[in-house]
């Protein structure tokens, strides 16, 4: 059964699929950093919501949609709208080629993601797992 | 017009993301006539960038990369051959 983008039960499925994935733990073994990924308003959306993931060497150490900003001060940001998510996670838009083009911005080391490239792209790989119903 | 691939070190820790796109578009936009920035590859096992130029000589591909070369200094620039694969392919 296909699980809502937008959702806590989405993002709790990712860790799961980060944390069961070898090959993410691998390409991840030296990254330490904390995201929160913005979906910004437009089209479908009205809201902006946001994604909150704790990344450490190659664990997904939590992971939950956030009801209040200040609760956390991640050490990276990235937003984007709905549609480039959908690409991103659809494997239409490589999620570096987003960031160089800033179709996805980004609010924190650009250098220490561009190091860890294999990291974001295994992080990618592990979201197509996941049945996505995105919002129409 | 000679081809050249130009091996550059990533001279930063930290670089934020417009810092990258605008260096980025300013060589974009310091390009003369004669001198093409044709791709550009990043290799994070060894902090390099490598990129392909077409230009009359390395003094062109040097002048056009202006202030990015504080981010990315020369290590070493080839004067390359361009061999393309489809030369090769057999014609059904």
């Amino acid at each position: 059964m296909a699980i809502q983008f937008i959702s806590d039960e989405w993002i709790k499925a990712l860790q799961r699929e980060l944390n069961e994935s070898e090959t993410y733990r691998q390409a991840a073994r030296n990254w330490e950093g904390d995201f929160y990924f913005y979906v910004t308003p437009g089209g479908p959306i009205k809201e902006q919501s946001i994604f909150y993931m704790d990344l450490w060497h190659g664990e997904c150490r939590d992971a939950f949609l956030v009801t209040d900003e200040s609760a956390k001060h991640p050490v990276f940001k990235m937003s984007a709208p709905l549609d480039v998510w959908r690409n991103v996670i659809t494997k239409q838009l490589d999620v570096i080629q987003g960031l160089l083009t800033r179709q996805i911005k980004l609010k924190g080391n650009m250098a220490m993601i561009m190091r860890n490239v294999k990291a974001a792209q295994e992080l990618v790989e592990c979201c197509t797992y996941i049945k996505t119903e995105f919002p129409e | 017009m000679a081809r050249f691939i130009v091996v550059h070190n990533v001279a930063v820790e930290e670089m934020s993301q417009d810092q990258l796109v605008d260096l980025a578009k300013q060589v974009a936009a310091r390009l003369k006539p004669g001198v093409e920035w044709i791709s550009s590859w990043y290799t994070s096992e060894a902090n390099k960038l490598l990129c392909e130029w077409e230009a009359p000589d390395e003094e062109a591909v040097r002048a056009a990369l202006g202030e990015a070369l504080k981010v990315y200094p020369i290590e070493i620039i080839y004067s390359v051959i361009y061999i393309n694969p489809a030369w090769y392919k057999e014609q059904s």
